[in-house]
């Protein structure tokens, strides 16, 4: 079997720059080691045994339908992989805290599903952000932050804030109170 | 003119000549006779007094003299002495009450003084009050001002930065207990609504 296409499915356990990279260079050991092989017993391709591979590099050669026993396919992969790893869109998304592996599996499937299958996300970590997300793309900042929603909920925050709480009267505009005070009859 | 009455009036001329000249001199020496005749008459007065008033008499004389002299001599000084009794004593009365009216003066010029310095400082002092309470009130209106400015800078700044100081409260109160599982939907939620814009981003971006 050969790589269905020029554009390789990646599983969602390759979620950036540096698993893509791990990817590559395991498949390079691969390819060292099945040619290694090849030439110090002189057996043919499907004769030799393949070594044991990473899960991920097992899920790469399933989704694309390769088998990576062949050369020819080892080379195709390792080719593809490089280009991807060249010229494959990339974000960097952070978080308030570390998030765990199934919780970016989640997101990088949404990702790749809606945005560009080939996303690669860098994740990162601003602790300031308390809730929400911040997404960097090649030229936008996309603020999806808790503090971003309260700031575009300003008007609605002041408003709320002036309420009058039940039982008691409605709190006066803070300038007005102190410019012109109401003495109490 | 004849000759005889020419001679008529010379010899006019000449008689009445000689008898100023007559007069003249009988006038000159009468007081003469006169003045050796009053001489005379003193040497006969002093030699009569000298008869009268001689050396015995006038010893008595000064004798009684130098009593009389004495007797008023003590009368003068007891006279004296009373008078200077009586001018120390007015002297005495005189200088107390002018010592007593120059202090008395004195005394209302002192206080007099005092009452006006008195015056000065009261009046100062309420003119020191009065700035005083002027300068304490525009203190007071200025503070007042100052005070109304920096809470009016302090609404404004905590109206401009409510979004943060919320999002730092709910950080402190609830950070913790904020999983990223739980704001998945949330998030994809977000990603789902810039997803045009991520999309224009990516595919257009250099």
């Amino acid at each position: 079997m050969a790589p269905s296409s020029s554009a390789p499915v990646l599983p969602v356990s390759v979620i950036g720059l540096v698993d893509l990279g791990r990817l590559i260079r395991e498949l390079e050991q691969l390819e060292n080691t099945m040619s290694s092989e090849h030439l110090r017993t002189g057996k043919e391709e499907d004769a030799i045994t393949l070594p044991k591979i990473s899960t991920t590099l097992e899920q790469v050669a399933e989704l694309n339908h390769v088998d990576l026993a062949y050369q020819h396919n080892r080379q195709s992969m390792l080719t593809l992989l490089k280009q991807l790893h060249k010229e494959a869109p990339r974000a960097h998304l952070s978080f308030s805290a570390d998030p765990q592996p199934q919780f970016m599996m989640k997101v990088v499937t949404w990702l790749r599903t809606n945005i560009h299958p080939h996303l690669l996300v860098a994740v990162g970590l601003q602790p300031g952000i308390g809730a929400g997300c911040v997404l960097r793309t090649t030229n936008h900042f996309f603020d999806m932050s808790l503090g971003s929603r309260f700031a575009g909920s300003r008007e609605l925050l002041m408003k709320r804030l002036r309420e009058p709480v039940p039982g008691q009267s409605a709190v006066p505009d803070p300038l007005q109170a102190i410019i012109s005070p109401e003495v109490p009859a | 003119m004849t000759i005889w009455q020419l001679a008529l009036i010379i010899g006019s001329l000449l008689a009445a000549t000689l008898a100023f000249i007559w007069l003249a001199v009988r006038m000159s020496y009468g007081p003469t006779k006169k003045k050796q005749d009053a001489s005379d008459i003193e040497k006969a007065a002093e030699e009569d007094v000298e008869h009268i008033f001689n050396d015995d008499f006038r010893e008595e004389l000064r004798n009684r003299g130098r009593l009389h002299f004495e007797k008023i001599i003590s009368e003068n000084a007891m006279f004296l002495q009373q008078d200077l009794r009586l001018t120390t004593s007015q002297l005495n009365e005189y200088m107390k009450n002018e010592i007593t009216r120059n202090l008395q003066e004195e005394f209302a010029k002192y206080e007099q003084s005092i009452n006006d310095a008195k015056q000065l400082a009261v009046d100062s002092i309420q003119k020191t009050n009065s700035a005083i309470d002027e300068q304490r009130q525009l203190l007071g209106q200025e503070v007042q001002k100052q005070i109304l400015a920096e809470k009016q800078q302090l609404v404004e700044r905590f109206e401009q930065n409510m979004t943060d100081i919320v999002n730092h409260y709910v950080l402190a109160a609830i950070g913790d207990q904020i999983d990223l599982n739980d704001q998945l939907e949330y998030i994809l939620a977000d990603l789902e609504a810039n997803r045009e814009a991520i999309i224009q981003d990516i595919m257009h971006g250099a």
